[in-house]
């Protein structure tokens, strides 16, 4: 199946418009330890809410959409009531075990004003080849929050699908937190639906690749309320033989006057044989909007070098804490302090 | 309430003049291989350029149109006239000699005038062919040769023509590079020897006259070791109610240490499909300064594109796409960095009004070998009205760690500020829009020559221009 | 007994323009040197040299550091024999705190993880000396410091890494008179706690008050015109550069 697709496509040559993939059908529901605050109510099934007819994209895409459908598991849902502020974080921890192909859904559905933050920890202790797919869809009432942190240390040898797409109310916000640090593939995919006015999008992702590790990532915000607001950042490092390609789109839909995007990559090069593509879109059919994105690639110049240097701090440890610093950046915009500790401690035992 | 401009359609009367076409000679409609052989025959090729035309047929029937730009579904190859030879036997070499009509089409378009005050040779083609080609004296001794590519293909440098042509875009490269191999006809060769540093420019000025026609000229530049050109091309079109074709190649060689700069005024009408090809092979320490103005046709698929194979080789990428009432228009630029410390540097400016789509698309190349490059892109995006459309579609591809590449891009509107800060100076509302979209576009006139700033302000100016209602 | 540096016939150019054109010095244990000269004499140039800069070639000479040639070594090997340059122009560093990087410093000096208590101790205690907010150490390097912010901010480093021979190159320049005091301080407490050499680039003598200067160097062109003692210093105050420069014949 093709997953991951360009919202625009550009020449085929390129090899970004689409990643074709050939995953194995998932074949059971993954485990899950699970911290449920107060406040939400969880259901198995799809979540129950006044957004439940909306339909969602999502950032995989619908042919991903349709084989995880396909595969006929059903997801938990978890709906947070009007006004309810959750202040402890639902905590999920996935400890991917063996070869199975092992697949969580989830479905969030917030009401007015509703709060939650969501903190998933994918990890593993073995050394298999599985495959874990995750997709998580939410649907944020008028003034609803959402947030989802995502930190992933799997070993070099899973193939890891995290596909995400959801539905923004007026002046409801969804914030989402990635940390890429490990597994073979990985296939990231966000989509946000920006409906209502004043709705808003805050995406950072931070990776770390090595060796032969895959990222191929596929971020969409589509505009479409007035006044809504998008910022994606992605932070990275790539050693080895790592390849990695970032798409990420802002697309601004008739008769969302007023909107803004904003959307910033930093790549940190440290090896010759990585491949690093990025694909950054701005689409625009609306006149008084603003978009901007940048991007900065490469290697640190060497005036920074010498400085380490002469301060006693060798080439490779001033790109290791380069790499950190870019970590630490999107890390650090995590509340949790229990999940900062986590990814410091992930950090420095990688 | 606030009052909004109404900006009237673009006036193209200085262009939209056209003459009957009392061309002597024009081959039917569509693409076969008939077709093609009888070009072949009514421009007397050597045996291996019919070949080649025959090979590029083929490629063409297999390629498929590209699934990602604008649509061209309005093109119909079988309605399109591939080749057209104006009434006039040869090619001249003196105004005077030229056929009425067609020096009355140039002289309305400025070209002899402009040959005169400012330019070291002019070549003018007139649909198919070349119907007047000239260098001034001084710069022909220097030993520049500026000439029809059919000449120069019969002449002392055929072997040149025959090593080079199509090498940089070969007719596998896409469906119409490949129907360019096949019926292309007319354009210009230059070669501007060692050293030589031609100070005033050449042009070359492309006028597609016929109904219903295709334009697919062929222009070879060669600049040696150390050599300077400015090469200035301009082309424009009346309009009809049927689709035209313009399916052009450019191959540029840029030597070492040599510098081309290409500058590129378009104003096809709009029934223009504008499927054009352009790309520039530079040797160490050489440069590439591409210079482009796209201001007309129907639809535009067009992407100079700079391979810098040498070491230290540099490109320069300035443009301005202005797209208004029912033009789609893709523009941008490709840069291959395939060697160390090889720096490209691009700076574009996108303007839509009246319903007009503008898609800027760019990739950057940074191969293994590349050691040391550097590469800054920076497109910006100006909406006029809330009909129009703006699109950004970039792509980075680095493979070497110590390479430089920065990218911006941002799009926006005319700011309500900005206006009335120049209308309490005393501008009107129209003035005021027009000097900001002027000023917006100025990388690209600052980098023109005066005649041509003026002329492309000119334009801008008339876009903009309306009645306040 | 071998000098502490020792520097013969020093040559370098940048860009195959040649800066140094053969310089010979030494500083021995513990002393103190004062490097004068005009403008574009080389002055920067050799303290960017000896601590192994990459932007400048060494075309002749050596550069011998504790025994050791350090001609053309890098300059983290260079630092962690103890050379220390305070810069001129201190870069900025988005992204890595200035706590974190002297920390790292520290620890790739002495080969040990450092207890992140003790080393937040030690540079709060030292941060106090410079009249530095603590707050700084958890602000990106140098980033958004003012002048004064960030040669404070080299001084500090200077007194938590302790090197053998620091390299003060125009420290005191674009200071107010508040700022050299606080400068001036940490360089004494440097003396006063580590005793090492030091090696300053100047133009005024505000900074040099508090020490004991053993020579004074004067550079003109790339080469030491004159080398005294201190009272150098208040002759070139007086008289000015222009008594060693080469007329041309």
């Amino acid at each position: 199946m093709k997953i991951n697709r360009l919202p625009a496509p550009t020449w085929n040559r390129l090899k970004v418009n689409a990643t074709e993939v050939n995953a194995v059908r998932p074949n059971k529901a993954a485990g899950y330890e699970e911290k449920l605050p107060e406040g939400v109510d969880k259901i198995h099934g799809r979540g129950i809410g006044p957004l439940s007819d909306v339909t969602i994209k999502t950032g995989l895409g619908e042919e991903f959409d349709k084989f995880i459908e396909d595969a006929g598991f059903k997801p938990e849902g978890y709906v947070v009531s009007d006004e309810e502020k959750i202040e402890t974080p639902l905590y999920q921890t996935f400890d991917v075990k063996g070869n199975d192909a092992s697949v969580a859904l989830f479905d969030y559905s917030l009401s007015d004003n509703a709060e939650l933050t969501v903190i998933q920890i994918v990890k593993d202790e073995d050394n298999e080849s599985g495959v874990f797919f995750v997709q998580n869809k939410y649907r944020l009432s008028k003034g609803a929050k959402l947030t989802i942190v995502q930190i992933q240390t799997l070993s070099e040898s899973k193939e890891f699908y995290n596909d995400i797409g959801g539905y923004v109310s007026d002046d409801a916000s969804f914030n989402l937190i990635q940390i890429v640090l490990g597994a073979k593939n990985n296939y990231y995919g966000a989509n946000a639906c920006l409906a209502g006015k004043n709705s808003a999008l805050n995406l950072a992702v931070a990776y770390s690749l090595k060796n032969d590790e895959l990222l191929d990532m596929n971020y969409v915000a589509d505009h479409n309320g007035k006044n809504s607001e998008s910022d994606i950042k992605a932070n990275g490092v790539m050693q080895g033989r790592a390849n990695k390609l970032f798409r990420g789109t802002i697309d601004f839909h008739k008769g969302c006057a007023g909107s803004k995007g904003a959307e910033l990559e930093d790549v940190l090069l440290i090896d010759d044989t990585i491949v690093n593509k990025t694909v950054p879109l701005i689409l625009c059919d609306e006149e008084d909007v603003e978009g901007a994105h940048g991007a900065t690639i490469g290697r640190p110049d060497e005036s920074f070098l010498f400085y380490m240097g002469s301060r006693g701090i060798p080439r490779e440890e001033a790109y290791e804490l380069l790499k950190r610093a870019k970590i630490d950046a999107v890390a650090n915009l995590i509340e949790d302090e229990k999940t900062k500790t986590y990814i410091a401690e992930c950090l420095d035992r990688a | 309430m606030k009052e909004k401009t109404h900006v009237d359609d673009i006036d193209r009367s200085i262009y939209d003049f056209r003459f009957e076409d009392k061309d002597a000679y024009k081959v039917s409609e569509g693409l076969t291989e008939d077709i093609v052989l009888k070009i072949s025959e009514e421009k007397n090729d050597p045996e291996w350029m019919r070949d080649f035309r025959l090979k590029s047929l083929k490629l063409y029937n297999e390629i498929q149109v590209p699934d990602w730009g604008p649509s061209i579904d309005g093109l119909d190859m079988d309605n399109i006239v591939t080749y057209v030879r104006p009434n006039t036997e040869r090619m001249h070499t003196d105004w005077e000699d030229v056929p009425d009509d067609i020096k009355d089409t140039f002289e309305r378009l400025g070209i002899p005038q402009a040959e005169r005050k400012s330019l070291a040779g002019v070549g003018a083609q007139y649909d198919s062919e070349l119907v007047y080609h000239n260098v001034k004296d001084e710069v022909a001794k220097s030993g520049v040769v500026y000439t029809d590519i059919e000449s120069a293909l019969r002449g002392e440098y055929a072997d040149m023509i025959k090593e080079k042509f199509m090498k940089i875009v070969p007719p596998t490269d896409h469906k119409f590079a490949a129907l360019h191999g096949a019926v292309w006809s007319g354009g210009s060769f230059v070669y501007v020897p060692k050293g030589v540093h031609l100070d005033i420019p050449l042009q070359s000025y492309f006028r597609l006259n016929a109904k219903g026609a295709g334009q697919f000229e062929h222009t070879l530049i060669i600049v040696d070791e150390g050599a300077y050109l400015h090469f200035i091309e301009g082309c424009s079109a009346p309009k009809y109610n049927v689709a035209n074709l313009h399916a052009g190649c450019v191959e540029l060689y840029v030597g070492k240490n040599a510098t081309l700069r290409y500058s590129t005024i378009e104003n096809w009408s709009k029934n223009m499909y504008n499927l054009n090809t352009k790309r520039a092979v530079v040797e160490e320490g050489g440069k590439i300064e591409w210079v482009s103005g796209s201001f007309g046709s129907h639809v535009s698929y067009l992407y100079p594109m700079s391979v810098l194979n040498g070491k230290g080789a540099r490109s320069e990428f300035t443009g301005v796409t202005f797209a208004g009432e029912g033009q789609d228009l893709d523009t941008g630029t490709k840069v291959v960095h395939n060697a160390e410390n090889t720096s490209s540097y691009v700076n574009t400016r996108s303007i839509s009004k009246s319903g007009g789509i503008n898609t800027f698309r760019s990739s950057v190349v940074i191969g293994p070998n590349a050691h040391g490059s550097k590469s800054a892109v920076s497109c910006e995006s100006l909406m006029v009205d809330n009909e129009s459309r703006s699109d950004t579609i970039p792509s980075m591809d680095v493979r070497c760690a110590d390479a430089d590449v920065g990218h911006e891009a941002k799009i926006g509107r005319i700011s309500d500020e900005t206006v009335f800060y120049l209308m309490s100076r005393g501008l009107s509302e129209a003035d005021a829009r027009a000097l900001i979209v002027r000023g917006f576009a100025d990388n690209v006139s600052k980098e023109l020559p005066l005649e041509y700033a003026v002329e492309m302000n000119n334009l801008i100016s008339l876009e903009m221009k309306g009645s306040i209602g | 007994m071998s000098e502490l540096l020792s520097v013969k016939g020093l040559k370098a150019e940048i860009e195959e323009k040649e800066i140094l054109r053969g310089v010979d010095l030494e500083v021995g244990d513990g002393e103190v040197h004062v490097i004068m000269g005009p403008n574009g004499a080389g002055k920067s140039t050799l303290g960017s040299v000896i601590i192994g800069d990459p932007r400048f070639e060494v075309t002749g000479g050596s550069v011998f550091f504790d025994g050791e040639d350090i001609t053309g070594e890098s300059p983290d090997k260079i630092s962690k024999k103890g050379v220390f340059l305070s810069f001129q122009n201190p870069i900025e560093i988005p992204g890595i705190t200035l706590g974190n990087f002297i920390k790292t410093a520290l620890e790739m000096k002495t080969g040990e993880r450092i207890k992140l208590w003790d080393f937040k101790k030690k540079l709060k205690e030292t941060m106090e000396v410079l009249q530095m907010d603590p707050a700084y150490a958890e602000r990106d390097l140098n980033v958004g410091f003012s002048g004064g912010e960030k040669k404070k901010a080299e001084i500090l480093q200077l007194l938590m890494l302790r090197p053998k021979l620091a390299i003060l190159d125009e420290t005191d320049s674009g200071l107010d008179v508040d700022a050299v005091h606080i400068v001036s301080k940490g360089i004494e407490e440097y003396k006063k706690q580590v005793g090492g050499a030091l090696m300053i680039i100047t133009h005024s003598t505000k900074i040099l008050e508090s020490l004991k200067v053993d020579k004074t160097h004067v550079l003109v062109d790339g080469e030491i015109a004159v080398t005294g003692d201190a009272s150098l210093i208040e002759k070139i105050n007086n008289e000015g550069f222009e008594q060693f420069i080469r007329k041309e014949d």
